[in-house]
């Protein structure tokens, strides 16, 4: 009798414990739902609603059916974000407008207007306006800094005044201009890509990068070859203000080497360009070199680079030396000082405002010049 | 015949513009319009005289460009030593 009540009460133990379990249960599902957003309550309330009629089996549905509204409602998220990765529309084909091989050229001389010839222009007309942009501003580059091809990254964004084209952006429109056929790239590493723009072949100005380069070489040799001016410290050495000057004269004698003066002497009014340039490069062979300035055509090279890599490291030493904001003034003074003395244009023009800052800081930092340099190498 | 009034009112454009330039870009276009309003202005008084308030606010507005020129970060010199 003893066993059988003993049973009994471990029997009834259990069932109290089972009950106080399902309970508990049902009231963490509970409070679970209403947890949960509006959304995804009605599926628990269905739920719910199921319920009485399967009264035993309620341990069983409460525990699983909320799962699946867990579920719904990440199903529900996954869906939404789904759409969006296909929406990335699927690249359109394009069709290439331009089937000229494109090529590295190098330019000569910067030529005064830019160069698109007409029936180039008739193929670029049917570019959409992003990618048309993106050329011209690509062959504006390209004249500038007289190769047709470089590095594509951000540095060139920034130099077209791309750079508030987000990086996307900027891909895409290169990847159609290629695709249109009007530029090439490569990709040198997963970052590195090098560009090719298609720029239309004109002998006047250019010559092909693979060729032997003979115009772009023999040009410095034509060069009556003086010795090597160096920065002459009485002139550069202190960066004294020069007496002022009437803005507009001072760079004219400086101009050289069929550089285009300023983009703003292009004007409607003046000469062809092809006029012009026969005229500049005499010129500019009679005009005093500038002090410190690299000069093309030495007798020996190999000398003049070793110089130019010992002024870079010199500067950078100086740099590091003087720090970057005192570095900072000193440009600031730089920039000033090549104002003064050489005329406004000339900060804007890219080429020689770094040969007199490069001249400036010969002198600022005591820098030997090319001659001193040379003595004591000798 | 220039109006002194617009003149002064596209000298005083660029000078605003430069205060806002931020990239070498922008400041580039700004002294190339600078550059262009200069020339302008001195065919238009080659024979006579040019203005005092002209001539000051260019060289107000050239004195800026300068300043923000000197401003921005220095000039990379790895190109010029290629």
């Amino acid at each position: 009798m003893g066993l059988i009540k003993e049973i009994g009460l471990a029997v009834k133990q259990e069932l109290r414990e089972y009950l106080v379990r399902e309970l508990e249960a049902i009231i963490k599902t509970e409070a679970d739902v209403k947890a949960f957003p509006k959304s995804v309550e009605k599926p628990v309330q269905k739920v719910e609603e199921v319920k009485p009629a399967t009264e035993p089996k309620a341990e069983e549905k409460t525990q699983i059916k909320p799962v699946p509204a867990v579920e719904e409602k990440a199903m529900a998220a996954e869906n939404s974000d789904k759409p969006e990765e296909p929406k990335e529309e699927p690249r359109r084909e394009i069709a290439r407008l331009n089937h000229e091989k494109i090529e590295k050229v190098l330019y000569n001389e910067r030529p005064d207007y830019l160069l698109i010839p007409v029936d180039i222009f008739s193929e670029l007309r049917q570019l959409p306006a992003d990618e048309f942009a993106l050329y011209v501003k690509f062959l504006a580059l390209a004249q500038d800094q007289k190769k047709n091809y470089g590095y594509l990254g951000n540095n060139i964004r920034k130099r077209i005044g791309a750079e508030e084209m987000s990086q996307d952006k900027f891909r895409e429109i290169t990847d159609n201009l290629v695709a249109y056929g009007f530029m090439s790239t490569e990709n040198i590493t997963e970052l590195q890509r090098t560009f090719t723009l298609y720029v239309p072949f004109n002998e006047e100005y250019m010559v092909r990068a693979d060729a032997p380069q003979k115009s772009v070489k023999a040009e410095p040799e034509i060069k009556p070859q003086p010795k090597p001016q160096p920065a002459p410290k009485a002139e550069t050495a202190k960066p004294e203000p020069a007496p002022k000057q009437q803005p507009a004269q001072p760079e004219k004698p400086m101009q050289k080497k069929g550089q285009k003066p300023d983009t703003d002497e292009a004007k409607p009014g003046r000469k062809p360009a092809k006029q012009a340039k026969p005229n500049t490069p005499k010129e500019n062979r009679q005009k005093p070199e500038i002090p410190g300035k690299p000069v093309d055509g030495m007798e020996n090279d190999d000398m003049y680079k070793s110089y130019k890599t010992f002024v870079s490291l010199e500067i950078d030493k100086a740099k590091m030396r003087v720090g970057r904001s005192n570095f900072d003034k000193i440009y600031m003074e730089a920039v000033k000082y090549i104002d003064k003395k050489y005329g406004f244009r000339v900060l804007s023009d890219q080429e020689k405002f770094q040969e007199y800052l490069t001249n400036y800081y010969i002198s600022a930092f005591d820098i030997p010049t090319f001659e001193e340099w040379k003595k004591t190498k000798a | 015949m220039l109006s002194v009034k617009i003149v002064m009112k596209s000298i005083n454009d660029i000078d605003i513009k430069v205060q806002l330039c931020k990239t070498s870009f922008e400041w580039e276009i700004l002294a190339e319009k600078y550059s262009r309003l200069r020339d302008e202005l001195e065919t238009e008084f080659k024979d006579s005289e040019m203005p005092k308030e002209i001539f000051d606010a260019l060289e107000r507005v050239r004195g800026a460009l300068v300043q923000k020129k000197g401003e921005m970060p220095p000039q990379d010199l790895l190109n010029f030593f290629k």
